[in-house]
């Protein structure tokens, strides 16, 4: 990786000189470049270009590398418009500014499946405008028009080939010139890159051992920690003793800190080891008495005693009594992130200034956090984004980082705050438990009248809002706004009932009703958030009812989606692939559609049995996300997003007791393996459309395809998940 | 009470405990970070180094026991800082995504090819089992070992002869 923090990059744009450096504004097309440092009253995010005198072209990514393949995406879409390779663009991750702030979060975050989504017309506009204002000082130079001009591989040549030099030699010269009010983008016909570029850019780095994660980050005189935390959700140090622990080799220092006890020492090891030897007393908080069953049993008493918010209803309920009515109840558990990088981050504080080392999904989240802590302006907060092992959702909350301040201060010293695996899956911010109760009703002729959910689960949003918010305060929120926000959020959090409410087939009468109900375990966004769930409702209950009704569960669905409609393409798409309807012989399988992140994506699971045990054998996956940029790395989220859901579906629970998480480490989380991993067939769907959602949507639809094909294959209904092979 | 090992090829000495995991001398004492650290207890992979060529999880094992053997980390993979077969067959298979457990599956699947020229699926399931994804590049993982078994194969040579 080749690295440009926002100090670098002013030195070699603004003061050293020799290059050019463009902003593009999301309000795009006419308005001059904001960048550097306009203010401006409406949301204008940026990432920038940077073209040197030595020829580099830098890029600046406004979004994080967690292996979603943001950077390959951009570099593409850049290199598309300057007609380079894009294996020869630099690039860095960009340090909190306001420029960079997503267009639909305001923030510098990274989720939603939204990063090629938001840069898709503007960081091509920024390129297009780096490009012309290169022809045009070339053209100058060469005293010819600027159309006898054009970029190509990664030159500016004259047309007729009798001249060509590197982008570099034009840097001083375009900087010198206007930039143009209006660009022209590359038609799609002339794509030589954007829909063919596979390679991704952080390939070598990520087989030699050199990309750099945060847990890399060495500084002079930096010391190591590990937290003790208190097990018990929302429980507190009472106290502890440390007398065996201090004396350890290599331990400098042991403190209450961050809300449990920072053991500070030379290194890892020192710090673990001395860990183990600190006795501490917990006071088991509020939640010493709250375990899974009572939170299932919660679950369904509110079901049963209490209304929700309708969220969709729409046709109208049959006057006639339906002959009969198909319920079910489904469950999912709690579950962790388990990105393989345990959470850790670096922090260095002198003065009032600090600076911090972390992979994270929200730079500026984590900057005006920091400030808060330590009570220094955001301005004097730096925070370097590495490479990240993983995301997933969890380091969009940045707890860790907090932690490692806090400890970097009472420590004196830089401290790289490490977390065991076991840190890690008990302090998760984990994907929600929660209930389903559907209900169909079917007509004297068999006719369905009727689809109705019920769900309960806890807000994500108003976590996320009371943690997070506060970060942006003092930014651009007026004090005291925090309460009428975080109203808003209770009672009107999507993630709820984000795909049921989205359910895409035509019935007669819908009405989905969510309750909130939030037992006091954190949780937060986990890869395809509410949709993780909720997929597995809507479509396990689709499928129960094309069985009830005897109908084949793909043609069940395509008759009640519009024909030609993007559902019903990408469903039978997945179904042809598949050889839907004739799986070979000692083969069965299930199938489930979802859309979710603008994405649709259809699956379908198939297993073989052998002595009651069923395998999986293949994935078949078919998606709809727009224009695809980089063919190979969507089939790659594709394939992530199937292991992903595979590992939740097949393995994932997350339980509690006395508000305990009792998992701990890959033994009681397991995550899938390679000998359980099926073979994953994905078919694109071609769209002409802007690119949509690809880093989550896979991961709904496969519980339910599994759930679907091992009822396929045993006749019986798995309506909780984890799901079992038999 | 110093240990010492040859590090990817070269002498290496190490002034710790000799409790301490090879792991943490690695990273910290001789700043060999590409061996990463993803559970401590030796069930996902993502520290696997080569002792005497064999895979083996350095979280767990104390570096007294690797005293004077021979120790290879994804750094010292790669002969005269190219890269090693396996890491070419990975970039060409698009493996990586976070990249974190990377080091770790690569050196177990250099540790396989040197034993087993040409691994059948099974013996990559059998090889590979103990190395933790989270990205789900399995698929790629598989593709990219077939690969590198095709790429180790000098040109042209007879692989398998018959009496």
């Amino acid at each position: 990786m080749n690295r440009l923090d926002r100090r670098g990059f002013l030195k070699v744009a603004g003061v050293a000189g020799g290059g050019l450096v463009l902003g593009f504004g999301l309000s795009g097309c006419g308005e001059k470049a904001p960048w550097p440092n306009l203010e401006s009253g409406v949301l204008q995010p940026n990432a920038f270009i940077q073209v040197r005198a030595d020829g580099a072209v830098v890029l600046t990514l406004s979004k994080i590398e967690m292996g979603q393949g943001a950077a390959t995406g951009f570099a593409t879409l850049v290199a598309e418009e300057l007609g380079m390779d894009p294996l020869a663009i630099e690039f860095g991750f960009a340090e909190p500014h306001k420029d960079y702030g997503d267009p639909e979060f305001q923030l510098m975050i990274t989720g939603g499946s939204s990063s090629l989504k938001g840069a898709w017309q503007p960081l091509r506009e920024a390129a297009a405008t780096v490009r012309e204002m290169l022809l045009q000082a070339a053209a100058a130079s060469w005293n010819v028009a600027p159309g006898e001009c054009l970029a190509e591989g990664g030159r500016i040549r004259l047309r007729d080939g009798s001249r060509d030099a590197g982008f570099g030699e034009f840097a001083v010269a375009a900087q010198a010139l206007p930039v143009p009010a209006s660009v022209t983008l590359k038609p799609a016909s002339e794509w030589t890159r954007i829909g063919k570029h596979d390679a991704r850019v952080d390939a070598r780095a990520k087989v030699d051992g050199s990309a750099r994660f945060a847990i890399d980050v060495q500084l002079p005189g930096m010391l190591t920690a590990v937290l003790l935390r208190c097990p018990h959700q929302g429980g507190s140090l009472q106290g502890f003793d440390a007398a065996r622990a201090v004396v350890a080799p290599g331990v400098r220092q042991i403190v209450a800190c961050a809300g449990g006890v920072a053991v500070i020492a030379d290194g890892y090891w020192s710090a673990r080891s001395a860990a183990q030897l600190v006795e501490v007393q917990w006071d088991k908080g509020p939640l010493a008495s709250l375990d899974s069953a009572g939170i299932a049993r919660e679950q369904s008493r509110r079901l049963d005693h209490e209304t929700g918010k309708v969220v969709r209803e729409e046709g109208k309920r049959s006057a006639t009594a339906p002959a009969r009515q198909l319920k079910a109840e489904y469950h999912v558990p709690y579950l962790a992130h388990a990105t393989m990088e345990p959470m850790n981050a670096v922090a260095s504080i002198t003065g009032d200034r600090a600076e911090i080392w972390a992979g994270n999904q929200a730079p500026d989240v984590l900057q005006g956090l920091v400030a808060r802590v330590l009570g220094i302006p955001p301005a004097n907060v730096t925070v370097h984004t590495t490479y990240l092992g993983g995301g997933f959702g969890r380091r969009l909350m940045v707890d860790f980082c907090l932690e490692a301040v806090l400890v970097a201060q009472a420590a004196g010293a830089p401290v790289k705050l490490i977390w065991s695996r076991e840190d890690d899956t008990q302090h998760d911010y984990y994907r929600p438990s929660a209930l389903a109760r559907m209900t169909a009703d079917i007509g004297p002729d068999g006719a369905l009248l009727s689809v109705e959910g019920r769900l309960v689960a806890p807000s994500i949003y108003a976590l996320m809002m009371k943690d997070v918010a506060p970060a942006m305060m003092p930014q651009w929120m007026p004090a005291g706004i925090m309460k009428p926000v975080a109203a808003l959020v209770r009672g009107n959090d999507p993630t709820l009932d984000e795909g049921v409410s989205g359910l895409p087939y035509e019935v007669p009468y819908l009405r989905v009703e969510a309750l909130e109900y939030d037992p006091g375990i954190r949780v937060g966004v986990w890869r395809s958030v509410g949709h993780s769930q909720n997929a597995f409702f809507a479509e396990s209950f689709i499928d129960e009812l094309a069985h009830d009704l005897g109908e084949d569960p793909v043609a069940f669905r395509l008759k009640r989606l519009a024909a030609g409609s993007r559902h019903a393409r990408v469903l039978q798409a997945a179904a042809d692939a598949a050889s839907w309807g004739k799986a070979g012989p000692g083969r069965v399988q299930g199938v489930a559609l979802h859309e979710s992140f603008n994405s649709v994506v259809a699956e379908v699971v198939e297993l073989s049995v052998t002595d009651g045990k069923a395998r999986i054998e293949r994935v078949v996956c078919a998606v709809d996300c727009g224009t695809v940029v980089n063919p190979d790395v969507v089939r790659m989220q594709v394939e992530s997003g199937v292991v992903f859901a595979l590992s939740a579906a097949l393995h994932g629970e997350i339980t509690v007791r006395e508000g305990a998480v009792q998992q701990d480490n890959f033994d009681s989380y397991p995550l899938l393996r390679m000998n359980e991993c099926p073979v994953i067939e994905v078919v694109l769907l071609s769209s002409d459309a802007a690119p949509t959602g690809i880093g989550e949507p896979p991961t709904p639809p496969l519980a339910p395809a599994l759930g679907n094909a091992l009822f396929a294959a045993t006749g019986a209904r798995q309506r909780k998940l984890p799901l079992s092979l038999g | 009470m110093a240990t010492e090992f040859t590090l990817n090829g070269k002498p290496a000495r190490a002034d710790v405990d000799p409790q301490t995991p090879l792991l943490w001398v690695l990273r910290e004492g001789l700043s060999l970070t590409g061996t990463k650290f993803g559970c401590g207890k030796g069930l996902c992979g993502a520290c696997t180094v080569h002792l005497d060529g064999t895979a083996v999880r350095s979280c767990s094992l104390p570096v007294s026991l690797a005293a004077g053997r021979s120790v290879t980390t994804i750094e010292g993979l790669g002969k005269d800082g190219g890269l090693h077969p396996v890491q070419q067959a990975w970039i060409e298979a698009n493996t990586p995504q976070c990249g974190y457990c990377q080091s770790g599956q690569i050196m177990s699947a250099a540790a396989l090819l040197a034993t087993n020229a040409k691994p059948a699926d099974a013996d990559i399931d059998a090889a590979m089992s103990g190395n933790l994804c989270r990205c789900g590049t399995y698929p790629r993982i598989r593709r990219a070992i077939h690969r590198a078994a095709e790429l180790m194969t000098p040109a042209g040579a007879v692989t398998e002869v018959q009496p």
